[in-house]
């Protein structure tokens, strides 16, 4: 007897509506759900393959407890017993800091797990919490907060209506149109503009997917975008070109157009290695088109000069009335005030690092920080981890020095579905669940979708017998270690009256769980019934699309778009006056990042459907490079940065800008199997392997994930043929 | 709006593989795949991913909308093969 569950697919934001069959407690099928009024048609092979991982050969289903250098299987009770004691002992003698975490990208869409997770650290009362948004999205918290007033003000691109689309450093033809966004659809939707006479104009360093449909594109060089955007605005303010009757109030133009008006057009266009009448034409194009966006994604993010490039496109887009238009970039008012509900699960921490003195960006610290957390010795050095859903020795900086931070702590604890890279050394192993396991409303998404939308999750299958769920988990350990869940007095004691209460009733939904957040929160938005979504199996499209929502949500005091404030004006400044080269004769390219669907979110590339054709990553090299350095497609070679060094093969791709190579991130971590001890898989290198922790752009506090300068040898056939058979090196 | 593949098709199966939705026929285990001329892509079920375009090694599939003239007879081609395959499977 099969039973079909309608849900969604929660790796990535595109969040295609899924139709999983199921039979007995097995997955049997997933298709797209057609009849999902929202998102299915960027349903790809990772949703597809989502049951794979749920059989995964080496998944946890049990903690596991490191005695020596093995695991042995251990109860709950044992570990969580064990835990908050070493937890507590660890506190008293060094102080609450004296516990850090880190949170990674799967446990932002498991929302009972963020708001359990976040409770968790509350009742510790840590401040040194690290999340993977400081190697990915931090730029625009920090832009949008400068100019905005609110660090999450997330404006969501307007495909159909647009005339113009100015897009920089993304690759929508692979990662779907979903960033701090999701339009669904949205790659065949801008193509079906360019159809009907959109203008395509695709800024990055790479011949991507999405540059090849390019009506223009602009091979720039890496981390220059800051000084395209500034070019831009240049001819635009030098010809006239911008609105100055825009839909949403702007501040600080004047300043802003100083500055640009004063940077030497040829100088910048040195700068970003794009020719001056390119630019002129780019500027034109974009300015005088009816309705336009300007969109950055990580290509931009990843940068040195990630938050300055983000700043000026913003700029771009206001000065341009892209704001709030058709066809610009809108807001999505959702079902509830995100704002004020973000603020409260990532209230604006006063917390600074011991060592760095930085500020947290949407409540958490950098992963470029954390290594030198752990291994500094004095007052408030980090002892202990939690890490859940979270793998940062490969999706961070200079991995090989977090592997070796994570070595020296007393106690490590991973909450995951596998034990990965940056568990090797962990204390305990704590299993996880996944999305299909799961059930629930993920409230915060309802700011970032292009429609108004919502969706509760459903669960296609039950967790593996005795697999507690994530914020299960957070709850026993908050309740073990006599610290109140959520920082807040008595929430302990609610906890253990509600499940008496349930106990006594025989209604165990009396027992505090995360649907009593998910109601009050949908009930603060006034806008919907919970159990109006819960009716809507296939998602609900609950209104239609609106504009002028913008001025109105303006967190900024005088309700205003602020286009220059202070800090990135001076920042600005001292990057026109200093001029450095980034590559050197010891390092003479520049290796930039990018984007595999089927690698989205770069979580466990490893499922065995999902890459039939290549297992692994390579180096993309632009053919004069190749022929420079006498290298044939797939060859091995060695990359090569101040920081570390890496091997793999090449493929040679037309196209793009000469000197420049991309390595897709995500590859190369271990997957260690705790029962058996057998030797760990892993497909691919980690290249991040090669970034430095001490480069990271001012503001966001993102290290340099892209802009690298290497060097690229080859290896001899001998020699490859031994980088490719052994075992990874320890790092 | 579809993917179609066109005559250059060399049966190779690599767009099968990387289909999220199953809708390139004939399949390696599916009947007629050793005889066929041509592989083709149900234009019902498809969902314009693009993932066989990508895996295509001789460039071979085509967005529905990018078809040149010469090669337009290939969207009636696929739909066709398509439907003859639903009406021998009823």
């Amino acid at each position: 007897m099969s039973e079909t569950i309608y849900s969604y697919c929660q790796y990535c934001m595109c969040m295609c509506g899924t139709k999983v069959v199921v039979e007995g407690n097995r997955v049997v099928e997933i298709e797209p759900d057609r009849e999902n009024p929202f998102s299915w048609r960027d349903f790809c092979r990772k949703g597809k393959t989502a049951a794979q991982v749920i059989d995964h050969p080496q998944r946890l289903t049990r903690p596991m407890k490191r005695v020596g250098d093995r695991y042995v299987e251990a109860t709950y009770e044992e570990a969580i017993r064990d835990i908050a004691a070493r937890l507590n002992r660890i506190i008293e003698r060094h102080g609450v800091d004296a516990v850090g975490s880190y949170s990674g990208n799967p446990l932002g869409f498991n929302f009972s797990g963020t708001m359990f997770w976040n409770g968790l650290l509350d009742a510790i009362g840590t401040g040194n919490r690290y999340w993977v948004g400081s190697v990915d999205q931090n730029n625009t918290h920090v832009v949008q907060e400068q100019m905005y007033g609110t660090e999450l003000m997330a404006l969501i691109g307007d495909v159909d209506d647009a005339e113009c689309f100015l897009f920089i450093g993304m690759d929508p033809a692979q990662s779907k149109f979903v960033w701090m966004e999701t339009v669904p659809d949205g790659w065949n939707r801008v193509l079906e503009a360019q159809r009907k006479g959109a203008d395509l104009i695709v800024v990055d360093p790479r011949r991507s997917t999405t540059a090849e449909r390019a009506d223009t594109h602009v091979a720039i060089m890496p981390g220059q975008d800051w000084a395209f955007l500034l070019a831009l605005l240049h001819v635009i303010f030098a010809e006239r070109l911008e609105c100055t009757a825009t839909a949403v109030p702007l501040s600080g133009v004047d300043e802003i157009r100083t500055m640009a008006l004063a940077a030497p057009l040829d100088e910048l266009a040195d700068r970003c290695g794009v020719a001056v009448d390119v630019i002129r034409d780019v500027a034109r194009r974009f300015a005088t088109a009816a309705r336009g966006m300007c969109i950055t994604h990580t290509g931009v993010s990843h940068t040195p000069t990630g938050t300055i490039a983000e700043w000026l496109a913003t700029v771009l887009n206001a000065v341009t009335n892209r704001l709030d238009q058709p066809g610009g970039k809108r807001i999505e008012p959702g079902y509830i005030d995100l704002i004020a509900i973000w603020s409260k699960f990532a209230p604006p921490g006063k917390h600074r690092t011991r060592l760095r003195d930085q500020p947290t960006v949407a409540g958490f610290h950098s992963l470029a920080e954390l290594a030198d957390e752990i291994t500094t010795p004095g007052e408030g050095q980090i002892k202990a981890m939690l890490i859940a859903a979270g793998n940062p020795v490969t999706s961070g900086p200079d991995g090989a020095a977090l592997d070796q931070a994570l070595s020296q702590l007393e106690l490590l604890v991973s909450i995951d579905f596998v034990q990965r890279e940056s568990h090797r050394h962990a204390h305990w192993l704590i299993p996880g669940t996944h999305f299909l396991e799961r059930e629930g409303l993920h409230v915060l998404f309802a700011g970032l979708v292009e429609l108004p939308f919502a969706q509760y999750a459903r669960q296609a299958v039950k967790p593996p017998e005795g697999v507690m769920e994530e914020w299960q988990f957070f709850t026993e350990l908050a309740l073990a270690l006599n610290r109140n869940l959520f920082g807040k007095p008595g929430v302990n004691k609610i906890i253990r009256a509600s499940r008496w209460l349930a106990r006594l009733s025989g209604k165990p939904e009396w027992a505090l769980n995360p649907r009593w957040i998910e109601r009050l929160l949908v009930m603060s938005g006034k806008r919907l019934k919970y159990d109006d979504i819960l009716k809507h199996p296939h998602g609900w499209l609950y209104g239609k699309k609106e504009y002028g929502h913008l001025a109105r949500a303006l967190r900024t005091p005088d309700k205003t778009v602020h286009c220059a404030p202070p800090r990135f004006l001076f920042s600005l400044t001292r990057e026109l006056r200093h001029r450095h080269t980034r590559t050197s004769a010891a390092f003479p390219m520049l290796m930039v990042n990018r984007r595999v669907r089927e690698s989205m979110n770069s979580w466990l590339n490893e499922t065995p459907g999902l890459f039939e054709q290549h297992r692994n990553n390579a180096l993309e090299m632009h053919p004069d490079d190749a022929a420079a350095l006498d290298l044939q497609d797939g060859q091995w070679a060695r990359v090569s940065s101040a920081t570390g060094s890496v091997e793999l093969p090449i493929v040679i791709v037309a196209g793009g800008r000469p000197g420049v190579v991309a390595i897709p991130h995500g590859w190369g971590s271990r997957i260690f199997d705790p029962k058996s001890g057998t030797q760990p898989r892993k497909l691919g290198v980690n290249r991040n392997l090669l970034v430095d922790r001490r480069e990271v752009d001012p503001f966001s506090q993102i290290p340099a994930l892209s802009a690298i300068p290497v060097r690229v040898e080859v290896l001899l056939p001998a020699h490859a043929r031994q980088a490719s058979t052994a075992m990874p090196a320890v790092h | 709006m579809a993917y179609v593949i066109v005559g250059t098709c060399i049966n190779d199966a690599a767009c099968v593989d990387v289909c999220p939705v199953s809708c390139i026929h004939p399949a390696p285990m599916e009947p007629g795949f050793s005889t066929a001329d041509m592989l083709y892509i149900d234009p019902l079920v498809c969902i314009d991913c693009n993932a066989c375009a990508e895996a295509c090694p001789i460039d071979a599939i085509v967005r529905e909308q990018d078809l040149p003239p010469a090669l337009m007879r290939y969207k009636a081609i696929n739909a066709e093969l398509a439907i003859a395959r639903a009406r021998a499977a009823t």
